[in-house]
């Protein structure tokens, strides 16, 4: 087999992060396989292919592209030999439509006018040659997140990919969205192109890849035929330990309701109601996880819980305080805790240090501050903490965060929420684009809260992530709570029912609709 | 049920914007055809410095600096023109020239050398005051103001089709020719930002700078070119500050006129053809202080008169303030009220049904 790509001896330290992410990394990837990367969080991923793809220059090594050396400074001169690259984190322009976007930088022009009736055009074919249906005229900030990835990737093809990087692509999508991605891959790659593909999913690996390579603290550890290894040995090899994929928990006991909300309705964007008459209890010393296909009101539900959407009826109380129109702060101080659904926007600020981001739910308090002085060798003393009980990798108190992988990122979020025994705790997708060590560790850190009296209100598109991890599951469908089972009679296939809208008992009264 | 709101929205906001455009046509129509002229020459800085504005910031650079790129574009439209004998409108090339360059030299020390934004406006600015004034004394010996005979002012311009129908003809007929650049940059900056490459580039830089850079597009580049574009604006609005009304350059001239167009800018969104409305509106209040002045039967204090544009932008703000609060408050009265209703109904059919 003819190889498409080969990095030879790549090193790359950061001064800045003292980190060495790529350590003497042999990478070979053959022309029109799909070849996995699987790693740690801060493993030395992201940064491999952005060197790849010329946005990393690394301090040493080589770089071949079918089988002939290239230099590679410059983003520009990877999309020249056929590279095409989809980030972690899209790089879209939101008011620019679909077409807009795919065709930034190589518009159809004359004389600098640009024609967009071709453009439209040109995209319409592209997208159809592919069978990849999209709406050239549509905007970005419009469409749901599976199909601005799509986009993305059409974006690559637009100008030619023939070598195809995708940075956790399922991050963020729905099921069926995940699904689709991996049809279009294989696709793509039956029609030659090659694939490489980061991915902490390693069910994902096993479905769709041909080939793995593991990466450990900035070293490739070793590639693998698919076939030849299985999810545990994968596992075993990024972390380097044995790693325990099931959660172990003892059945819960519940308490006195902490949470109670009532016949919520809250409004998504559009002036239609995102929540429609919802009503939920969470008892102390019980995880209450949310199924449900994302877009099914989830998010706003949980807003109007954490404060931050207004509730337009019903209400909500937390450990017997009227809560319904109150603000984020007076819900803290009651004993919410909120590790938010985003990360880069809501959970952190990654302008600003470590040490001012897990204050700032606090800061106002003793120790951290003292007659309206911030303390900060308390503030430092607490981050320092955090960054040992959480194993934040590579993060220094006093420093910036915006380095930090996207894992070790979320471990700050889940510190600052954790610490402290809340007595009320809602977790947001906790596990988004964690390596299987922290899923692990973030799964431990739950039960163990739980079992120390915090209520916790879950919400997850994995699954798999809710069944293991919770003690009774509602299902929202629409707007609606479509079902609340117990996890002792839950199974995968009546959720799956539930929250495709249908219902369990003939004449359940969820089945009525408006 | 679902569109009904949405619908409704829709409705009020055309509705506004019709009633805006017979407000708009009522009062150039029925207001004393000098108030109507005076307003359209004092809008002339703002349409010009809010494009200036808004080329930059479009491009994602706040352009603090557009009074001193103004104040150099009147200076040297006087200079260019002193003891000279050249036709005016080498005085507008030139500031639209030097404003260009200043842009350039702001572009390049904020892009190269990375100087903090805000700082590197107010230094700009303060130095462009200042050697005005020095120079003005040292190389022409004048005082506070630089006048001489030899400077002509802007001839004022029959437009042709335009000057032989009765209404318009005096109110949108006879200024002179930066009044004329001012409303065809409008269309040209409008062309620009939304027709051509270079202004998706623009847009794409000034929204999404990493999106724009992934794809391989010079983000520095389309930068420098965007704050030497919104140099030349500026300079020549300035050019109409000194050249355009009494052919002399006084000491700070633009009087603030900088920063009101960067107002204007963030008023229209960013929008050119909002921005040339909101120029119109700002020149007309600062019109009617002036006409109001010039009235001798009026009783109200100078003081307060003067301040009238501002006053003018004051009430704007908070009208714009009031109606976003208003819209958003209505709104959510009326989805609690319909589907606070429906879901009330539903239970009850449930309760009803067991
Ligand atoms: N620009 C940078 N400056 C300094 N340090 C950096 C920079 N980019 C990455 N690092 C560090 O290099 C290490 C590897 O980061 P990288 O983003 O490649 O990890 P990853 O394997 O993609 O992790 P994740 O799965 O969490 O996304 C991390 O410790 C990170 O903090
Ligand atoms: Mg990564």
């Amino acid at each position: 087999m003819p190889k498409a790509v080969e990095m030879r001896h790549i090193r790359k330290f950061f001064p800045s992060s003292g980190v060495l992410a790529c350590d003497d990394v042999n990478l070979s990837v053959e022309k029109g396989e799909i070849h996995a990367i699987v790693g740690e969080n801060g493993a030395g991923k992201t940064t491999l292919m952005s060197i790849l793809y010329g946005l990393v220059q690394p301090d040493e090594g080589q770089i071949l592209i079918d089988e002939k050396p290239v230099r590679i400074s410059h983003p520009n001169e990877a999309i020249h030999s056929g590279i095409g690259m989809v980030h972690q984190h899209f790089k879209l322009v939101p008011s620019f439509t679909i077409a807009e976007n795919i065709m930034l930088g190589i518009e159809p022009n004359k004389a600098g006018f640009i024609n967009s009736t071709t453009e439209a055009e040109t995209v319409r074919k592209l997208a159809d040659s592919f069978g990849l249906p999209i709406n050239p005229n549509a905007r970005i900030a419009d469409i749901s997140v599976g199909m601005q990835q799509r986009v993305e990737i059409l974006k690559t093809l637009q100008r030619n990919a023939q070598i195809l990087i995708l940075d956790e692509p399922t991050a963020v999508l729905t099921p069926q969205e995940v699904h689709e991605l991996y049809n279009v891959i294989r696709k793509l790659a039956q029609g030659g192109r090659t694939i490489l593909l980061i991915t902490h999913k390693l069910l994902e690996v096993k479905d769709v890849a041909d080939r793995v390579s593991v990466m450990r603290r900035g070293r490739l550890i070793g590639t693998h035929n698919v076939a030849d290894v299985s999810i545990r040995d994968m596992a075993n090899m990024m972390v380097g330990r044995e790693v325990i994929l099931q959660v172990e928990k003892k059945p819960a006991q519940p308490g006195d309701i902490v949470l109670k909300a009532e016949n919520l309705l809250v409004a998504g964007s559009g002036g239609v109601p995102a929540v429609f008459g919802a009503t939920l209890e969470v008892r102390a010393g019980e995880i209450v996880g949310i199924a449900g296909v994302s877009g099914n009101g989830q998010t706003e539900f949980i807003e109007a819980i954490a404060g931050m959407r207004p509730v337009e009826g019903g209400n909500i109380s937390l450990l017997g305080t009227d809560i319904t129109h109150r603000k984020v702060r007076d819900r803290r101080n009651t004993g919410m805790a909120h590790i938010p659904e985003d990360r880069m926007t809501m959970g952190l600020n990654l302008l600003t240090n470590l040490d001012e981001n897990v204050a700032v739910t606090r800061y106002q308090e003793e120790p951290y501050s003292k007659a309206g002085f911030l303390q900060f060798s308390a503030i430092r003393s607490f981050a320092q903490k955090i960054i040992k009980d959480y194993q934040v990798k590579s993060a220094r108190v006093g420093e910036e965060i915006k380095t930090l992988s996207g894992g070790n990122l979320q471990k700050v979020v889940l510190g600052r929420e954790l610490d402290g025994n809340p007595k009320f705790i809602i977790a947001n997708q906790p596990t988004r684009g964690l390596d299987v060590g922290s899923i692990e560790f973030v799964h431990k850190t739950l039960v163990e809260a739980r079992d120390k009296g915090s209520a916790i209100l879950l919400v997850s598109v994995e699954l798999d992530e809710i069944l293991s991890l919770s003690d009774r599951i509602i299902v929202m469908f629409d707007g609606r709570i479509m079902g609340v089972l117990d996890i002792k009679d839950a199974n995968e296939q009546d959720i799956g029912i539930l929250m495709a809208g249908g219902s369990l008992e003939k004449d359940h009264p969820a089945q009525e609709k408006a | 049920m679902i569109d009904f709101l949405t619908n409704n929205a829709r409705k009020i906001r055309l509705t506004l914007i019709i009633a805006g455009i017979l407000i708009g046509l009522l009062l150039f129509i029925g207001l004393p055809v000098i108030l109507v002229q005076s307003s359209i020459r004092l809008a002339t800085p703002y349409i010009l410095g809010a494009l200036a504005a808004m080329v930059a910031s479009r491009a994602g650079v706040l352009n603090l600096a557009i009074d001193g790129k103004m104040l150099l574009g009147a200076f040297i439209a006087v200079v260019v023109l002193y003891k000279t004998g050249y036709n005016p409108i080498v005085g507008v090339v030139a500031a639209s020239i030097s404003g260009g360059m200043l842009g350039l030299v702001f572009a390049v020390l904020y892009l190269r050398i990375k100087i903090n934004l805000i700082i590197l406006a107010i230094a700009l600015n303060l130095f462009v005051a200042n050697a005005t004034v020095f120079f003005m004394r040292v190389s022409f010996g004048a005082f506070g103001t630089l006048a001489d005979p030899s400077i002509s002012g802007l001839p004022t311009i029959q437009l042709p089709i335009i000057s032989s129908i009765p209404i318009l003809n005096e109110r949108l007929s006879g200024y002179n020719i930066v009044v004329y650049i001012g409303w065809v940059m409008i269309a040209v900056v409008w062309l620009i930002l939304f027709r051509t490459r270079f202004g998706r580039h623009i847009r794409a830089v000034g929204e999404n700078r990493e999106a724009a850079e992934s794809v391989g597009i010079n983000v520095t580049l389309v930068q420098v070119f965007a704050l030497t574009l919104s140099g030349a604006l500026a300079g020549i609005a300035g050019s109409f500050l000194s050249i355009g009304v009494l052919s002399q350059f006084v000491e700070n001239m633009t009087a603030g006129r900088g920063w009101t167009a960067i107002t204007v800018s963030l008023f229209a969104f960013q929008q050119p053809i909002a921005a040339f409305f909101t120029s119109l509106f700002f020149g007309l209040s600062e019109a009617i202080s002036l006409y109001l002045q010039g009235q001798p039967g009026i009783n109200i204090p100078p003081d307060l008169l003067l301040a009238a544009p501002q006053v003018a932008a004051l009430i704007a703000l908070v009208l714009v303030a009031v109606r976003i609060r208003a819209a958003e408050l209505l709104k959510r009265r009326n989805f609690a009220t319909h589907f606070g209703q429906e879901l009330a109904n539903l239970k009850r059919a449930v309760l009803e049904r067991n």
